[in-house]
C-alpha cells in the first residue's frame, strides 16, 4: 500500500530538491572550472620547463660557441704560451674584444696543470685550480645569484692534439637565460637552481634542477573572478527565484489546496455547512475555484439527497408505524415501544392508559362502518388534544387504544384521563349521525421501574376491562 | 698501370700542385704554420713573407704565392708566430706584443733552412710591406749564396706620425726602460697602429728600422734587390719612392696601385713579379 503525504511535505521535497540540485550544478560548474585552471597551471608549468630546457640548450650552446671561439684567438694561445703580461692582457684585451658580454661574470685561462694564470677576484671569481676535468659547468651559489663557470680545454693547434691550457666562463645562468630567450611561460626573476656551490653541473638535467613560477595568468585569473562573481549572483538570483517559487507554490497550490481539503473535512463532519473557503484570496486559481464549486455543489445535492431520503424515511416510518384510519401510532409501533421500554433497566416511572370505546360495534352495526370509521378518528382527535406533546398514542386495533406516559405521577396520569375524557363528551359526534353517546372505558396502570412493561400491560388490561364492565365508573386504576 | 695506384698518383700531384700547410717548430718553441706550394723542380723557390701582423692567409701575399705558383714556382709562404703557437689570425695591434724583429728574422732563418733542406735551386725572399724591412734585416745579417734576389713590395717603415723626431726620442726612452730593466708594455702609434703595444724590447726592434737605415742597409747589400711599389700608396711618404732610387737598385712602380697592390693592379703586380723572379 503506497504512502499517502501531504502536499505542504512534498512542496518542501521539491523546493528542496530543486535547490539541491541547483547546488550540485553551481559546484559541479565551480569544481570544472577549478579543474580548467589547474589544468592550464600544470600545463604552464609544463611549457615554462620545456621553455627552460630549450634556453638551457641555447645557453649551452652559446657559451660552448663563445668558448670555442675564445680557445681559437690566437691571443689566448699567445698568453697560454708566455703569460707575462697575462693580467694586463686579461684586464685590456678580453673587454675590448667583446668576449666579456654584460652576462659574462668571469673570464680566465689556466695552464695545463690546471693553475690560473692569475687569481681571479670579484663577482663569480674564478678558482685558482681547475676543479674538474674539462669541458664542464661547475655550480657557483651566492645569495643574490647563481653563476656557472665553463671549463674547457685551448689546444695550440688546430686537430686538438695538443693541449695547451684551459680556459673558463663564468656568467650568471639567469641573465644568460634571459638573454638568449623571451619567456612566455617563466618568471624569470623567480628562477633558480636546487644545486649546492662547487657542484659539477650537467647542462642536460640542468632543466629538471630548476625552480620557478609560471607568471600570473591574468586573463585566466580575470576569468576566474568574473566567473565566481557570476556564479555568486547566480546564486543569489537562483535564491531569489527559489523563495519566489515557494512562495507561490505555498500561496497557491499548497494553501488553496489545503484550504479545499479542511473544506472537504468540515463538509465530512457538518456535512450540512456549505464550504467557502478561498473566496478571500487576492488571487484565484480557477481550476481550484472550479473543484472548490464542484465540492459545494456536490455537497449541497448530497445534502438535499440526504432530506429527501429522510423524508421518505420518516413517511415510510409513519405509514409503518401509523394507523391511517386515526392517524395513531399503530400496533407495530407500540410492539415497538413496548419491546424497546421491556429492554431497558431500570424501566423508569410510567403509566399505561387502555382505551376501549362501549358499544362499537353496535355503532358499526347500525350507523355504518363509515361512521364507525369516523368515530374512531374522533376518538383519536380528541385523545391526541388531550395527551401531553411526549405521550404517544395508538390505536391497538378496532376500538382499543392505549397511550404510554412517560414520568408520569398519579395526579398528572388522573389529570390526563380527565382531559380525555372531557374532550370525548365536548365532541360532537352527531355529526356522524350517532344519536346514541360514545363512551370510552378507560384502565390505568401505573407502574413502578421494578415492574415489567407486560405486567404493566396486563394491569393496565385488567383495569380497563373493568371500567368496561362497570356503567358508572369508566375509569379504573390498577388495584391488585 | 692498376687504376688505383693512377689514382693515387693523381691524388699525389694534385695535393702537391694546390699546395699543403706545414709547421715548424720556431725557435722561441713555437709551432709556425707555411704554406707550401711545390712549383717546378727547375724553378726557383720563393719565400714570401707577410706584412706587419698579418699571416700569409693575408690576401696579398696570398695572391703573390698563388700567382707566383701558378707560373710554375716553389713557393713558401710562412706566417711568423710572433709569439702565437699556430697562429692563423692577423695579431690585433692592442694586443700584448712581445715579439720582435728579431724573433722574426729567426723564423725566418729557420724557414729558410727548412727550404733549403728539400730545395737544391735558387731561393728568392718576397716581402710585403714591413715583411720586406724584415727579410732586408735578415739578408743583412745573414751572407746566404742560395738567396739570390730580395723583391721588397710595398716596402715601407714602421712608421710614425710625428716623424723621425719622434723615432729618436721613443728610442731614446725606449733603450731607458730596457737599461732599467723595465719590461712593462708600452703603448704607442706605430705603423698603421694608432695604439700598439708591445714590450720596450719588441718596440724598439721594429722602431729602429727607420727609412734611413732601410736605404743604408739596402745600398750595402750586394744580393740583387727589385722594389715594386704602388704609385698611389698613400702610406708612403711623399719622397719615399725617390728615397729608395738613391740605393740604386731596380724600382718597379706599378701606377695607381696602393700599399696593397691589390684590385685591378694584382695583375700588373703578377706581370712584374713574373718577370722580377725570372732569374
Amino acid at each position: 500500500m503506497s504512502r499517502t503525504y501531504k502536499v505542504i511535505h512534498l512542496s518542501i521535497a521539491f523546493v528542496l530538491a530543486v535547490a539541491l540540485l541547483l547546488l550540485i550544478l553551481g559546484i559541479q560548474m565551480y569544481l570544472e572550472v577549478h579543474a580548467i585552471h589547474d589544468r592550464m597551471e600544470r600545463e604552464q608549468l609544463a611549457n615554462g620547463r620545456r621553455e627552460i630546457a630549450q634556453a638551457i640548450v641555447d645557453v649551452d650552446r652559446d657559451i660552448r660557441a663563445r668558448a670555442e671561439r675564445l680557445a681559437r684567438w690566437d691571443e689566448v694561445r699567445q698568453q697560454l704560451a708566455n703569460p707575462e703580461y697575462y693580467v694586463l692582457w686579461r684586464d685590456a684585451r678580453i673587454r675590448a674584444d667583446g668576449l666579456m658580454t654584460p652576462t659574462t661574470d668571469s673570464i680566465g685561462l689556466y695552464d695545463r696543470n690546471g693553475h690560473i694564470l692569475a687569481p681571479d677576484t670579484g663577482k663569480g671569481a674564478l678558482p685558482a685550480q681547475l676543479p674538474l676535468s674539462p669541458p664542464g659547468y661547475l655550480a657557483r651559489k651566492s645569495t643574490s645569484h647563481d653563476d656557472l663557470q665553463y671549463f674547457f680545454p685551448i689546444y695550440a693547434d688546430p686537430d686538438r692534439r695538443i693541449l695547451m691550457g684551459y680556459g673558463a666562463l663564468g656568467f650568471d645562468i639567469l641573465d644568460e637565460l634571459k638573454r638568449v630567450r623571451q619567456f612566455d611561460f617563466v618568471d624569470p626573476d623567480s628562477f633558480s637552481l636546487t644545486i649546492s656551490d662547487h657542484a659539477t653541473v650537467s647542462m642536460a638535467s640542468l632543466a629538471s634542477q630548476a625552480r620557478f613560477q609560471s607568471p600570473p595568468m591574468r586573463n585566466l585569473d580575470r576569468f576566474m573572478a568574473a566567473f565566481q562573481s557570476a556564479l555568486i549572483r547566480l546564486t543569489l538570483i537562483a535564491l531569489f527565484v527559489l523563495s519566489l517559487a515557494t512562495f507561490l507554490i505555498h500561496r497557491f497550490m499548497v494553501r488553496p489546496l489545503r484550504q479545499i481539503s479542511n473544506d472537504i473535512n468540515v463538509m465530512r463532519e457538518a456535512p450540512g455547512l456549505a464550504a467557502e473557503g478561498g473566496k478571500s484570496a487576492l488571487v484565484r486559481i480557477e481550476e481550484l475555484d472550479n473543484v472548490r464549486s464542484s465540492l459545494r455543489d456536490y455537497q449541497t445535492r448530497v445534502s438535499e439527497l440526504q432530506l429527501a431520503l429522510e423524508d421518505s424515511n420518516r413517511q415510510l416510518f409513519e405509514q409503518a408505524h401509523r394507523d391511517a384510519l386515526s392517524g395513531a401510532f399503530n400496533r407495530r409501533a407500540f410492539d415497538n415501544d413496548s419491546r424497546n421500554l421491556a429492554g431497558r433497566s431500570p424501566l423508569g416511572r410510567y403509566t399505561l392508559l387502555m382505551f376501549d370505546c362501549d358499544h362499537f360495534k353496535d355503532i358499526n352495526d347500525q350507523y355504518g362502518h363509515a361512521a364507525g370509521d369516523a368515530v374512531i378518528g374522533a376518538l383519536a382527535d380528541c385523545l391526541q388534544r388531550a395527551l401531553r406533546a411526549e405521550d404517544r398514542l395508538y390505536r391497538l386495533g378496532g376500538d382499543e387504544f392505549a397511550a404510554l406516559l412517560q414520568d408520569t405521577t398519579r395526579e398528572q396520569a388522573e389529570d390526563i384521563v380527565r382531559r380525555c375524557q372531557e374532550q370525548i363528551e365536548r365532541h360532537d359526534f352527531g355529526q356522524y349521525g350517532l344519536t346514541m353517546p360514545v363512551v370510552l372505558s378507560i384502565g390505568v396502570a401505573q407502574a413502578d421501574p421494578d415492574l415489567s412493561f407486560n405486567e404493566a400491560l396486563r394491569r393496565a388490561d385488567a383495569a380497563m376491562y373493568r371500567a368496561k364492565q362497570s356503567s358508572d365508573r369508566k375509569v379504573v386504576f390498577y388495584a391488585p | 698501370m692498376p687504376r688505383w695506384l693512377a689514382i693515387l698518383l693523381a691524388l699525389a700531384v694534385a695535393q702537391l700542385a694546390f699546395g699543403k700547410e706545414v709547421t715548424l717548430e720556431m725557435p722561441n718553441r713555437l709551432i709556425a704554420r707555411a704554406d707550401y706550394q711545390i712549383g717546378a723542380a727547375d724553378k726557383p723557390v720563393v719565400l714570401i713573407l707577410h706584412g706587419f701582423l698579418q699571416t700569409h692567409d693575408f690576401h696579398t701575399a696570398h695572391n703573390m704565392a698563388d700567382g707566383l705558383h701558378d707560373l710554375g714556382y716553389n713557393v713558401l709562404a710562412p706566417t711568423l708566430t710572433l709569439g702565437v703557437p699556430y697562429r692563423n689570425q692577423s695579431l690585433a695591434c692592442e694586443a700584448i706584443h712581445g715579439h720582435s724583429l728579431e724573433d722574426d728574422e729567426a723564423e725566418i732563418g729557420v724557414w729558410l733552412d727548412w727550404l733549403e733542406a728539400r730545395h737544391q735551386g735558387p731561393i728568392i725572399l718576397l716581402g710585403h710591406s714591413t715583411g720586406s724591412v724584415e727579410l732586408l734585416a735578415y739578408l743583412s745579417q745573414h751572407r746566404d749564396p742560395r738567396i739570390k734576389k730580395l723583391i721588397g713590395a710595398s716596402i715601407i717603415e714602421g712608421a710614425l706620425t710625428g716623424g723621425e723626431q719622434v723615432r729618436s726620442e721613443m728610442i731614446a726612452d725606449l733603450k731607458q726602460r730596457i737599461g732599467a730593466k723595465n719590461n712593462t708594455p708600452v703603448s704607442h702609434q706605430f705603423s698603421y697602429c694608432n695604439r700598439y703595444t708591445s714590450t720596450p724590447k719588441g718596440l724598439l726592434s721594429y722602431l729602429r728600422w727607420s727609412p734611413k737605415r732601410i736605404i743604408v742597409t739596402a745600398q750595402a747589400i750586394a744580393t740583387p734587390i727589385t722594389f715594386i711599389m704602388g704609385g698611389a700608396d698613400q702610406r708612403l711618404a711623399t719622397d719615399w719612392i725617390a728615397q729608395l732610387r738613391k740605393t740604386g737598385k731596380k724600382i718597379r712602380v706599378i701606377e695607381g696601385a696602393g700599399h696593397f697592390l691589390d684590385g685591378q693592379y694584382e695583375f700588373d703586380l703578377l706581370d712584374v713579379l713574373g718577370e722580377e723572379v725570372r732569374l
